[in-house]
């Protein structure tokens, strides 16, 4: 067990705060450097890190005495029940649809401006799962708490993370989980030096050693955080099937294989769950081309398995044929109502004037429905709220691959390139190989394709790791595979403004978007240096060059903005700004409209996190230059008015002599 | 009329010094030598301008101290003197230079009077916008006549009490005070953090700037314009030089003297715009400007958002208004001197002096043209550049006629005498007859060649526009001057025939 800020072993407290809460508390020879409010294990908690004191072994823990209710342990490192600092505590073990119902509330409760629980199931025809439970989405994003429901934020770039489409996939939902309690606790932080090297954020939550010190994602960037919830409006289900999870948790176990993949749905209509009969594959319900690959697959290993079958009794069922008129209209007759005549592919079948009007199929389940509201009107009864996302991950396992549309063919998708370029750096954060879906097994009416063809969005799907007990990976694993999935799911966040734009370009986001990269950054420079931040800017074409804007701030005071100059000789951009004060710290960052309307920042979170150089006290004749230059003014100073009073003192010399032989 | 009064001497030679002094300080010193040495490579320039001072301004400034004492005459009689009557004209041309000098001179200093009349009363404060203040004022005729009547009546008078009481005491009072509100100015400039950054702006040696010969041109043209070495004046007051005189040391006192105000002014000047300007950026910008934006506009704007500044502007324009004033003087005396060879009073003399100089002014201080949305002062940056270079040509007579006499005999005739505080060896004549080519026509080839090539937006600043300008104006000049040397020689004779 390790201190979260120096690395060296130390003691954590967890405090049972059901009955107060903690308004002071004092740990004698020790220095509390942050107290969270959270809990574990049901019990709600406030874990406080403290400062190592290598000279104090012994802590004592004192509360004052209106608090002498709050029931305080020591937790031993070397136990099996440690409780880690911050957010890995909570996965320790599964969370099951209860226990996450539960944190998720929690959440809320402590967190209600950032984190908003919306029951999506509402919004299907039966308006619960099969099972009667809810099929939750999370809003995470700043100002949720006082927002209409289902309010978009036009300012605000869409992202949607999902998992659990298979029941056994664990690991899909606690990415999810993960996720939402590492936005909401790190949100409003201040940007700190996470691992005591005197730098700041010189690590992000990337995957990289960025700093190229051996450690990756040490130091990550608490304003990048906040930046993405107040710019983003990202959408969290974990748990889409939560009644096969919790079918699985019945018969599964942490460090095992097998499991329940399907929902629940009643294939057989006997009014009771019988595993093999019932059920509907939820990632074969969706009405893009529903039931387009039906043949059965043969796969390299000699396993014969149907990708999507019409079978119920299949892993891969995928769900009843469609029975309603979604477009109301009739046969010839008048009649007899036409149904199912123009299937979801983009083409109008029917030759009616309208596309896609009458499915065929998809959408039959509550929890496919509940997803489909959120994103598209799924029929066409009409519906508000429906939000347009930017980009999505839909997580599974046991791949470890990162994939994208399409599934159903392996013709590439008009975005294929965006497709590349995003995954392919997803594929690099999380060390899995990427590549288009279809490569791992051609599948049809699945949500990627649905996504991307129906719902404009830039749509993945990230297949876990396996680790031990494929589905269920062991418990130990949880924590490092959701930090993981974590870094995907932020920098997919990060991207989400610039995936837009290009998208209506068709390319990957590097030909569609300038790109400014500071050259010139000091990160230490003496007061009496001048400091000079130069920008090269790429494809400057693709940017507003009037708009280069420079912001910077001496000690967090207000930012100052001035227009970056020009260097006719580099054509980079410059600013220089003189008269620092010593032992300050100059923040900055650089700002530019891009043609495509939106505002590029280097570094990329802005006055979140911007670029911070530190003024030194030295001054004056430390430098080399100093010095030359106070050695050549002296000459000439010392020549020329030294030269001047040797001249007038001879010329006095002269003349006192004249006057006397007068 | 003749000089019944007697002979006029400088009653001291510290009289004569501060005065060549006071001639040889300008606004220069302070608007345009600081802009000079940053943009040209710092401590690089400023040697090589000390070089310059030694083989151009002091040699030069000496052949005219030998002639005028020598010669005891204005720049008029003193050609005739020295080259006989065919080249009398010379002489005419150099008081003609330096009364067009003189003529938009007074304008400029009428500038400085005004700022120091502004600021002495509290009306620079941090919400006068400088620039439109500047503007304004340079656009309304009236105002800027005013104070170029005030500056020529306070010239006039000085001159009218002669070279003693008038010009050699008011050089006693002003020389010594604006060296003292400089040293003031700078040592205030001083304190600010800003300041380092200033002075390392300024005297950081940029070496390489010695490899490009627009560094030496530059560092040529500052020191023959700031020690007022080819006008004339050297020749004029050492009229007045008592016999026991000595030429060389004063010679080296000017020119050093002058260069020493020069650092001071420029190190109060760089560190003042350091230690306040906002960004380094606006810092260089506002120095590169140099000139009446520098001092009017950004100057005046900096004063007002530092401590005591309050003090300094007032205290700086003064020092500004004395620069100018002493350099009036020593001009107007040039012409006057002039006169008086031909028998006039000094009351006429100047008298006149003054009104031509007045009327002849008037253009220079009326004739603004609008461009960009700012003021220009039209003529008078015309009337700046054309003489700014016929003073190489005044300076080229000087060293003409050294040539003419034939140097060992001039050094020998005119420099060498026992009164001599130093003595002025064989190095003058190898400047003289091997130097003096080489920077004479690299000078005025360059000046030519930046007039050609200059594409500010005045047009008559633009390229060939200019130097045919150059070209009407000088030989108006020369025209009158040719005309009028057989004319003034004929004078002459009868003046000579008649003593």
């Amino acid at each position: 067990m390790f201190c979260f800020y120096c690395f060296q072993a130390f003691g954590c407290f967890v405090i049972d705060v059901q009955n107060g809460y903690l308004a002071k508390i004092f740990i004698i020879g020790y220095t509390i450097v942050e107290i969270r409010m959270g809990f574990s294990r049901m019990i709600y908690v406030a874990v406080i890190t403290l400062l190592c004191n290598p000279l104090l072994p012994m802590m004592t823990l004192k509360v004052p005495g209106s608090y002498s209710d709050i029931a305080a342990q020591e937790v031993d490192p070397s136990e099996d029940n440690v409780l880690f600092s911050g957010i890995d505590g909570y996965f320790q073990e599964y969370h099951t649809y209860d226990t996450m119902v539960m944190e998720l509330n929690k959440l809320q409760n402590m967190y209600p401006d950032l984190v908003k629980i919306y029951d999506l199931t509402e919004k299907s025809d039966l308006r619960h799962t099969y099972e009667g439970r809810s099929v939750l989405g999370v809003k995470v994003s700043s100002g949720v708490r006082n927002e209409q429901d289902y309010f978009d934020d036009p300012d605000k770039e869409n992202v949607l993370l999902f998992g659990a489409h298979h029941a056994r996939e664990w690991m899909s939902y606690e990415v999810c989980i993960y996720t939402i309690y590492y936005l909401a606790m790190n949100y409003g932080l201040e940007n700190m030096d996470n691992d005591g090297d005197g730098l700041i954020n010189e690590d992000l939550m990337n995957g990289l050693d960025e700093d190229g010190d051996g450690l990756t994602d040490e130091d990550p960037s608490e304003g990048r955080i906040s930046y993405l919830l107040d710019n983003r409006e990202i959408w969290i289900i974990p748990m889409l099937n939560p009644d096969g999870v919790m079918y699985d948790h019945t018969i599964s176990e942490p460090g095992s294989g097998g499991g329940w993949r399907k929902n629940v749905r009643d294939n057989n209509q006997n009014n009771q769950f019988d595993p093999s009969w019932d059920g509907v594959d939820l990632n074969r319900n969706y009405p893009y081309l529903w039931w387009y690959n039906r043949e059965t697959l043969v796969r390299m290993d000699g396993v014969v398995m149907t990708q999507d079958s019409a079978n119920p009794r299949s892993d891969m069922y995928r769900g009843p044929s469609d029975t309603h008129n979604q477009d109301g209209d009739f046969g010839p007759g008048g009649i007899i109502p036409r149904i199912n005549e123009d299937p979801v592919d983009s083409e109008d079948n029917d030759g009616d004037g309208k596309v896609d009007e009458d499915r065929d199929g998809g959408f039959t389940e509550p929890e496919t429905q509940a997803l489909g509201r959120l994103v598209k009107t799924y029929d066409d009864q009409g519906d508000t709220g429906n939000i347009p996302f930017a980009a999505s991950i839909s997580y599974h396992s046991v791949a470890s691959l990162i994939l994208w549309p399409w599934g159903w063919t392996r013709n590439e998708a008009p975005h294929s390139l965006l497709f590349q370029e995003v995954g392919g750096k997803m594929g690099d954060i999380m060390d899995y190989e990427a590549e288009q879906a279809s490569y791992l097994y051609p599948t049809s009416g699945d949500s990627e394709d649905w996504l991307y063809a129906c719902g404009n969005v830039i749509a993945f799907t990230i297949e876990l790791e396996g680790q031990d007990g494929g589905f269920h990976p062991a418990t130990k694993h949880i924590a490092p595979i959701c930090k993981k999935a974590l870094k995907a799911n932020l920098y997919l966040s990060d991207q989400a403004e610039k995936i837009e734009v290009a998208r209506n370009y068709y390319q990957p986001i590097e030909n569609s978007i300038a790109d400014i990269n500071v050259v010139e950054r000091p990160a230490v420079i003496r007061a009496n240096e001048g400091f000079r931040i130069t920008a090269e800017v790429e494809d400057i074409e693709k940017m507003i060059p009037e708009t280069l804007t420079f912001h910077y701030s001496s000690d967090g005071e207000a930012y100052r903005t001035a227009p970056m100059l020009l260097d006719n000789s580099s054509g980079n951009y410059y600013y220089s700004i003189e008269f620092l004060e010593p032992q300050t710290d100059i923040y900055y960052y650089i700002t530019a409209k891009d043609i495509s309307g939106i505002t590029l920042s280097a570094p990329d979170y802005g006055s979140y996190d911007p670029y911070i150089t530190h003024v030194s006290p030295e001054i004056g004749l430390t430098s080399m230059e100093n010095v030359m230059m106070f050695i050549m003014m002296g000459l000439i100073l010392i020549l020329v008015w030294g030269g001047f009073v040797g001249l007038l003192n001879k010329a006095m010399k002269a003349e006192k002599l004249k006057s006397s032989s007068e | 009329m003749t000089a019944a009064k007697g002979k006029e001497e400088f009653t001291s030679r510290w009289g004569l010094v501060l005065a060549a002094l006071g001639a040889a300080v300008g606004t220069g010193n302070i608007w345009r030598f600081p802009k000079e040495v940053a943009s040209n490579g710092g401590s690089a320039f400023i040697i090589v301008y000390i070089l310059f001072l030694f083989t151009w301004s002091i040699p030069l400034l000496l052949a005219e101290f030998a002639i005028g004492k020598k010669t005891r005459k204005g720049t008029i009689g003193a050609f005739r003197k020295i080259l006989g009557p065919k080249y009398l004209w010379m002489g005419i041309w150099m008081m003609l230079v330096s009364a067009a000098i003189n003529f938009y001179y007074g304008v400029v200093m009428g500038w400085t009077i005004r700022y120091f009349s502004i600021s002495a009363v509290g009306g620079i404060t941090s919400e006068v916008d400088t620039f439109a203040l500047w503007d304004n004022f340079i656009s309304t005729w009236y105002l800027v006549v005013f104070f170029q009547v005030i500056s020529l009546l306070m010239g006039f008078i000085i001159v009218r009490f002669g070279v003693a009481k008038g010009i050699e005491k008011a050089s006693k009072i002003m020389i010594p005070t604006l060296i003292v509100l400089l040293v003031g100015a700078m040592i205030w400039s001083l304190t600010f953090k800003g300041s380092i950054r200033g002075l390392r702006y300024m005297f950081w040696a940029d070496w390489s700037a010695l490899t490009r010969g627009e560094t030496w041109i530059r560092a040529l043209a500052q020191s023959a314009w700031s020690c007022s070495a080819g006008m004339g004046m050297g020749i004029t007051y050492a009229v007045y030089m008592k016999k026991k005189e000595d030429i060389a040391l004063n010679s080296f006192l000017t020119g050093f003297g002058d260069t020493s105000v020069a650092l001071v002014a420029g190190i109060a000047v760089i560190c003042t715009v350091f230690a306040s300007a906002g960004t380094y950026e606006q810092a260089t910008q506002y120095i590169d400007a140099g000139g009446t934006a520098l001092t009017f506009i950004y100057l005046t704007k900096l004063f007002t958002s530092m401590p005591l500044g309050w003090l300094i502007a007032p205290l700086f324009f003064l020092a500004m208004s004395f620069a100018a004033l002493t350099s009036l003087i020593s001009g107007l005396e040039i012409s006057t001197r002039n006169l008086m060879d031909f028998g006039w009073s000094r009351k006429k003399s100047i008298g006149v002096v003054s009104l031509v100089t007045f009327i002849l002014g008037i253009p220079s201080a009326v004739i603004i043209l609008r461009i960009n949305g700012a003021s220009v002062t039209a003529f008078l940056d015309n009337q700046d550049l054309v003489w700014g270079i016929g003073l190489v040509v005044s300076g080229a007579f000087v060293a003409f006629s050294v040539w003419k006499y034939g140097i060992s005999r001039f050094r020998k005739d005119f420099i060498s005498s026992k009164w001599n505080d130093i003595k002025i060896g064989k190095w003058w004549e190898i400047v003289v007859k091997y130097v003096f080519p080489i920077q004479l026509l690299s000078l005025f080839g360059f000046y030519i060649y930046q007039t050609w090539s200059e594409s500010s937006h005045e047009w008559w600043h633009k390229g060939s526009i200019a130097v045919l300008l150059i070209i009407l104006e000088w030989s108006l000049f020369l025209i009158i001057s040719i005309l009028l040397n057989r004319r003034l020689n004929k004078k002459f004779d009868e003046m000579e025939k008649s003593e």
